[in-house]
């Protein structure tokens, strides 16, 4: 079980690599707009409307 | 594919929602079917919409669009004013300064997320724009755009024609100032949601090894490790509650912020010490959990808060973007930026004053009605001050700019109301009683069993006292309020009512008295002809239609609400030398007669009592007109369900006393007051108070504002001003009043959990401390019984928004009134 002296300290870096994710999602703005991603798909584009069948 | 599902029925507008007159034909094909349209304006914007190919709209979004101002539709060149702006704002910090500039511009006029998505798609289709991005909870729009190819007033002039009204803000405008608040918070939730995992998933390994048996030199690691993670949560993600404690300590009220600040770091200091000694229980766990589960909170209450109306828009919709500055002789268009002190502005007829301001050339009278509540003209001459936001019924007049922007008087009042609440009666909720002694009351309780435990055996004290105070941690205490209320506000939005203020849900329960404003609040704001009484005595008797289109003719020159009811009727021909008779009636000819209308005293006539407006020409009266408010939707509901719950319903109303009179033993209400200013309104809540009423207060416009302030609950309509719901509890979103009703509801329940929670809290710790303190509690039983504990508050709160719902919840096709 001496593996464990190494994985519970390495798992410090997953918290940090987490928390820096997090940071670095909010800085992109990745959480202003939660509501219009999901009407934005129901959107056809003029485009995709052309080539469908 | 979705189906069209708002106002497809032919009886309300297609686009606008609002009711198509009989005789009325503006009509468009949309999605094959022929819609009808109110007026030309609609009609304008959704051939517009469809022109560009973004019909879709119609079918992805869940309200009307607002009635476009034509005013507005006309005057699209004012933008123009932008431009030079737009380019001032670009030169700096921009790699790109030479072609490309962006602004940040407020749209008047987003109701849901098919608004933002019809927005974005009408700019991308303009050459040369780059970027277009609508926030739909701030409603900003965020565009980047090549200066070479487009001009900002041509990008605006687009919003404009699609039937959003924009507002170009500036950079630290309130609204960014939201996003940082919200991003601070959601970075702190962040490092408390994943350091409470991973120091979750340390302690749950710890708690196998006590059953299992571990190694202890594995289990001091896993401390170790807890510690380290726990650390940043309680300092950085916990920051915003030792920082309150310590103002609200400073401030000499303590908060509940104290109790929680204590908890946090009791529970870490003893931790933290048992790491150094090397032995004892941890607690990081329950603390990171306890922070997360505040945050949680706090986050969903700014959400809400922040998506009510701000102070920015409240102002940019009362006070014109554009005025008229007047230099060297010279006449320019500057944004309402631009203005300074001192500067010389031309207000032009029917222009809404920018700023505040002395007048130095002409004399005009000016309405006030916003700002003052006053109905009538006041007139203004060389020296006398006028108001921004006040509109100009006269001729052309000059003033000199004494204050702008947030310093005006209409400004000042946005910002004092913000704070309203301050000034009203305190409520004194039941979060502030409980913590001040609860927490006064465990200190000592401490102190003193230390106190006994240092004479029986020294060598223990310590260890029992920590116990005790780590038992009953004020965590599930602290967190039985504000999760019930979270989890309140979180249901009633879902209802389509915004709540800012959540600690008014609490004293919902307490309401004795409900006070409506009626025009706009109850009534639509919307006069319709409800039955038309030709008088047959004449010698020259008229038809109904007749009868209204003379109405109508002279009505065109009147600004009265009344006026309202007739905008779309033909009128019989061109009246001419009408006077209006303020508070009486309009006197003019028509072909040739002289006609009167107006009230039965003005008229002359004793007949057709029950009739608002009464019209008589040479030979004689030709007849009466009733005119009624049509009530919104729902409103019957809600009196009724205010009464079987023994709640006294009230208008108090700027409007005539009759028409009061009339409304209340219309809708079967209890009291109604007409004739009142806005200062009387609030002496009426206040007297009301004064005897020991609670009262809530529903109004929608600016003259609600010091009404909905004195209240002890306000409600303003989101489709009223701007500067009322700033200032309001709750923001009703829907058109329908029957939420109402559900809020009512909803403060029970959330009054019944938060009851139940704090049983839950107080008995845990009646039960645990005797235990702590005859030194009976484990550690490690100490620990769970804290989370769990806490736990049990969170979930029993949670149940608010689970209850099965007794109104059906908000539907696409609801808003249609």
């Amino acid at each position: 079980m001496k593996i464990l002296f190494l994985l519970i300290p390495l798992s410090l870096t997953l918290f940090a690599i987490a928390v820096w994710g997090f940071f670095w999602m909010i800085s992109n703005r990745q959480f202003d707009d939660l509501d219009s991603a999901g009407w934005r798909m129901l959107a056809n584009d003029d485009e995709s409307e052309e080539s469908g069948p | 594919m979705p189906t069209d599902t708002v106002n497809a029925d032919g009886s309300s507008c297609y686009h606008c929602g609002d009711p198509v007159a009989e005789g009325t034909r503006f009509t468009l094909v949309i999605h094959d079917v022929e819609r009808a349209m109110c007026c030309a304006g609609c009609q304008a914007v959704a051939q517009m919409i469809v022109d560009a190919g973004q019909a879709d709209y119609y079918r992805y979004r869940t309200t009307n669009a607002s009635r476009p101002d034509e005013a507005i539709l006309d005057d699209a060149t004012q933008w123009k004013a932008f431009d030079n702006i737009a380019e001032d704002n670009s030169t700096e910090n921009d790699a790109f300064a030479d072609a490309f500039a962006q602004a940040q511009v407020l749209v008047e006029g987003i109701h849901c997320g098919a608004c933002c998505w019809l927005i974005e798609k009408t700019l991308a289709r303009r050459q040369g724009v780059l970027t277009a991005q609508v926030d739909p909870n701030d409603r900003v729009l965020f565009v980047r755009w090549n200066q070479d190819k487009v001009r900002l007033s041509e990008i605006l002039t687009d919003l404009v024609r699609v039937g959003y009204r924009p507002h170009p803000i500036d950079a630290d405008s309130i609204e960014n100032l939201h996003r940082q608040e919200t991003d601070d918070l959601l970075r702190r939730l962040g490092v408390a949601g994943l350091g409470m995992m991973q120091v979750g998933m340390f302690a749950i390994a710890g708690w196998f090894g006590l059953v299992q048996g571990i190694d202890p030199a594995i289990d001091r690691l896993l401390v170790l490790v807890s510690m380290i993670v726990a650390t940043p949560v309680v300092f950085y993600a916990g920051r915003p509650f030792l920082v309150g404690a310590i103002r609200s300590l400073q401030a000499g009220s303590p908060g509940m912020d104290v109790p929680v600040s204590l908890a946090l770091l009791l529970a870490y200091g003893a931790s933290v010490y048992c790491v150094l000694i090397g032995s004892g229980t941890t607690y990081f766990e329950s603390i990171s959990m306890f922070v997360f589960f505040l945050l949680c909170a706090r986050v969903i209450a700014i959400g809400v808060r922040h998506r009510s109306t701000s102070e920015q828009l409240a102002l940019a919709t009362l006070l014109p973007d554009i005025a008229m500055r007047v230099r060297d002789g010279e006449v320019t268009c500057v944004s309402r930026r631009q203005i300074r002190i001192g500067d010389r502005l031309r207000v032009r007829t029917g222009d809404r004053v920018a700023a505040d301001g002395t007048v130095v050339s002409g004399s005009a009278p000016f309405d006030e009605a916003l700002l003052t509540g006053e109905s009538l003209p006041v007139h203004r001459g060389p020296g006398d001050t006028v108001l921004a936001g006040s509109h100009n019924l006269g001729v052309t007049v000059e003033m000199e700019v004494t204050a702008v922007q947030q310093a005006t008087r209409v400004g000042q009042m946005a910002s004092v109301l913000g704070g309203a609440r301050e000034r009203r009666p305190a409520r004194a909720t039941i979060t502030d009683r409980v913590a001040r002694y609860f927490v006064i009351a465990l200190l000592s309780l401490a102190a003193l069993i230390a106190a006994v435990w240092w004479q029986v055996n020294p060598d223990r004290a310590f260890e029992i006292a920590l116990a005790v105070l780590v038992v009953t941690c004020p965590c599930a205490l602290s967190l039985a309020v504000p999760t019930a209320l979270t989890a309140a506000t979180a249901r009633a939005s879902r209802r389509g009512l915004l709540v800012s203020h959540a600690d008014a849900l609490e004293t919902l329960r307490k309401v004795t008295h409900v006070v409506f404003d009626k025009t706009g609040t109850l009534s639509e704001g919307r006069p319709e002809i409800t039955e038309i009484r030709p008088d047959t005595h004449h010698p020259k008797p008229v038809s109904a239609a007749e009868l209204t289109s003379i109405v109508s003719a002279l009505e065109v020159h009147s600004s009265h609400p009344l006026a309202l009811a007739f905008t779309d009727i033909e009128p019989a021909g061109e009246a001419m030398d009408v006077r209006t008779e303020t508070g009486r009636g309009l006197a003019g000819t028509l072909g040739g007669r002289k006609v009167r209308v107006g009230s039965a005293r003005f008229v002359g006539t004793s007949r057709n009592a029950g009739a608002q407006i009464h019209v008589a020409d040479d030979d004689g009266y030709l007849g009466g007109i009733v005119v009624e408010d049509t009530w919104r939707a729902g409103t019957r509901d809600v009196i009724r369900e205010l009464k079987a719950q023994n709640i006294r319903t009230i208008i108090l109303s700027g409007d005539d006393s009759a028409r009061v009179a009339d409304a209340v033993a219309q809708l079967g209400m209890d009291e109604g007051h007409g004739a009142l200013l806005p200062e009387d309104k609030l002496s009426a809540i206040q007297n009301l108070q004064a005897s020991g009423a609670c009262v809530l207060a529903v109004g929608d416009g600016v003259n609600d504002a010091s009404l909905l302030a004195g209240a002890d609950v306000s409600v303003a309509m989101a489709s009223g001003a701007d500067l009322a719901q700033a200032g309001a509890d709750i923001v009703l979103a829907r058109t329908d009043l029957s939420a109402l009703s559900g809020l009512f509801e909803l403060g029970h329940s959330a009054h019944r959990v938060v009851l139940q929670n704090l049983a839950w809290a107080i008995g845990y710790n009646v039960v645990a401390v005797p235990l702590a303190a005859l030194g009976l509690i484990g550690p490690a039983l100490a620990a769970l019984g804290m989370s769990l504990s806490s736990l049990v508050v969170v979930i029993n709160a949670a149940r608010i928004d689970r209850k099965p719902q007794t109104q059906p919840a908000l539907r696409i096709g609801d808003a249609t009134a």
